[in-house]
């Protein structure tokens, strides 16, 4: 086999890359959590940053907030976009204008759709003045109101994606199921429910475990919405640590263990969901 | 059955509704003046403007496009090489930890890029590379090899490994191989895995805005101190306009792949 070097030449470049970029900063992060970084003096400070994080009310309530956010968003989008991608129209000139326009939604800048939705919800603003016509007094300042308003601005940006996902799930469904189940006269709700329901179930997984994962690194949409306020109401925990950290705070030591923590968190989190998603068989399995 | 009908049209009424405003709003805000934007709430804009576009291609924001679109280009070109090389070898090849190193390398998608803010900063600061386009350039690739081998890997699974055997026979060397027979073969995966790094280098804002300050500034991050302003003084009329030019790129993206999106999503073995 002449294959050795050819593989070591195709693969090993692509891999020093991404170590470069994966490992190494974790080992630095790593580093960091356990000295005061960036200090005139570094010292250090053993499992002094941890405790401080861990004891930290923010850093709790940011976590509790992060996780029945990502919790709520999957409840909301998956059967949303699921339920659009089986009823949407497929062919035809409204079927084209449904997908370039949902399609669109998912690669606009995350900032972007942020800028969008803040101009909606601002005072005085479009969702104020519908809401107040139909007798719901709404302010983006009041808290409850604040977190409802990103997982719906989280709606409108990913439910795109698991509608796109699932149709192209759908569309592979093979022909002559499709006939058999029209034959013996299916309705519709159970040629959903027994043919389409289980043919797309790979991209159902999938999509979850994606969405899962995002929702848990949400940071852009809120930043720009309510800055994680009013008060630190809507602070999720890339908010926590951009804060703490390079966004004004510079305690670089505690943030350095609180990234730890959460990276930790979405490995273990998204693994545990993986394993029950696929029934205990992992990804992989062919 | 008429009921199930009527609701069913009802549901996609309002959930059209609903994803297609905040499209309807920004198009609508850009072309507002800053102060009806703040003012009276107006459903269609008073008088149409063009000043906020002028004002987001030139100055500090034409500087800013311009390093996106360095950027962006650059590190497409890159993940698309290292990914295309790498996917061919583990879809053809069997070698010791293969599949470890494919999970691997998938789980970079998870790293949520708020952790790697301290690292990255110390790191590329350490390195005397902080500002510079290098730094975002290969910070991407972070999130973007990995998808880029995920997506090119499906794709070359489509591709019949007798094809490989037949050329060696032909006496195909592997470059000449590439050029001619694979890389016409992969053209719709390449389209795809283009649309998609694009898209994800084009977006991304956190960990370019600590990672630049003036000279590697990105279009997102102005962006960002823009409407870091908070309240007083920020240009909305500016900030819309800028956001509908930030969605260009996958405007244009989307209609040069369309046919392909959704066999990506099905090829890309998911």
């Amino acid at each position: 086999m002449r294959g050795k070097a050819v593989i070591a030449l195709l693969v090993i470049p692509a891999l020093i890359v991404v170590a470069f970029n994966a490992i190494l900063p974790v080992l630095v992060v790593f580093n960091y959590s356990f000295q005061t970084p960036f200090a005139l003096i570094v010292t250090w400070v053993g499992l002094d940053n941890y405790i401080k994080v861990l004891r930290d009310g923010d850093f709790q309530a940011a976590l509790v907030r992060t996780l029945l956010f990502a919790a709520i968003c999957l409840v909301i989008e998956i059967p949303l976009g699921i339920a659009l991608a089986e009823l949407s129209p497929k062919r035809g000139v409204l079927g084209g204008i449904i997908m370039t326009m949902l399609s669109l939604i998912i690669v606009i800048p995350w900032i972007t759709v942020g800028l969008i939705w803040r101009l909606i919800v601002i005072e005085r603003g479009p969702l104020q003045d519908v809401l107040g016509r139909l007798g719901i007094s709404y302010t983006i300042t009041d808290p409850t109101w604040a977190f409802w308003s990103l997982i719906m601005v989280d709606v409108w940006h990913w439910a795109p994606l698991v509608y796109l996902i699932c149709l192209a799930g759908i569309q592979t469904l093979p022909e002559p199921l499709i006939l058999s189940a029209a034959i013996d006269g299916a309705t519709p709700w159970r040629k959903f429910r027994y043919i389409t329901l289980p043919h797309i179930k790979p991209q159902i997984t999938f999509v979850t475990l994606l969405r899962f994962i995002d929702a848990l690194k949400v940071y852009d949409e809120p930043w720009v919405i309510t800055g994680g306020g009013p008060g630190k109401t809507t602070e999720f925990l890339s908010i926590y640590i951009v804060r703490r950290s390079i966004g004004g705070g510079y305690a670089m030591g505690p943030a350095s263990a609180a990234s730890l923590v959460y990276l930790l968190m979405i490995i273990v989190l998204t693994w545990i969901l993986m394993l029950v998603l696929t029934g205990g068989k992992g990804l992989l399995e062919r | 059955m008429r009921l199930s009908k009527m609701l069913k049209m009802i549901f996609l009424a309002l959930a059209y509704i609903f994803f297609a405003f905040p499209l309807y709003w920004i198009l609508s805000s850009a072309f507002k003046p800053t102060f009806e934007i703040w003012g009276q709430l107006t459903y269609f804009p008073q008088k149409i403007e063009l000043r906020n576009f002028i004002k987001c291609i030139t100055g500090a924001w034409g500087e800013a496009l311009m390093n996106s679109l360095i950027i962006c280009s650059t590190n497409v070109a890159l993940c698309l090489i290292l990914g295309f090389f790498a996917a061919y070898a583990f879809t053809r090849f069997k070698f010791i930890g293969d599949k470890h190193l494919y999970f691997w390398l998938l789980t970079n998608r998870m790293a949520p890029a708020a952790a790697f803010t301290i690292p990255f900063f110390g790191i590329y600061t350490g390195l005397g590379l902080w500002d510079t386009h290098i730094a975002v350039i290969l910070t991407y690739t972070l999130f973007n090899l990995p998808l880029s081998i995920w997506l090119l890997s499906g794709f070359f699974t489509n591709i019949p490994r007798e094809l490989d055997e037949a050329a060696e026979i032909d006496g195909f060397k592997l470059p000449s191989y590439f050029r001619r027979v694979i890389i016409p073969l992969m053209k719709p995966g390449i389209g795809v895995t283009i649309f998609f790094l694009w898209t994800f280098s084009w977006t991304e804002m956190l960990l370019a805005s600590v990672l630049t300050s003036t000279r590697a500034k990105t279009y997102t991050v102005q962006l960002m101190l823009v409407l870091a302003a908070m309240g007083f003084g920020i240009d909305w009329g500016a900030a819309a306009a800028a956001g509908l030019i930030s969605m260009i790129p996958a405007i244009v993206a989307i209609y040069w792949v369309r046919r392909y999106i959704l066999a990506g999503f099905t090829f890309g073995r998911i």
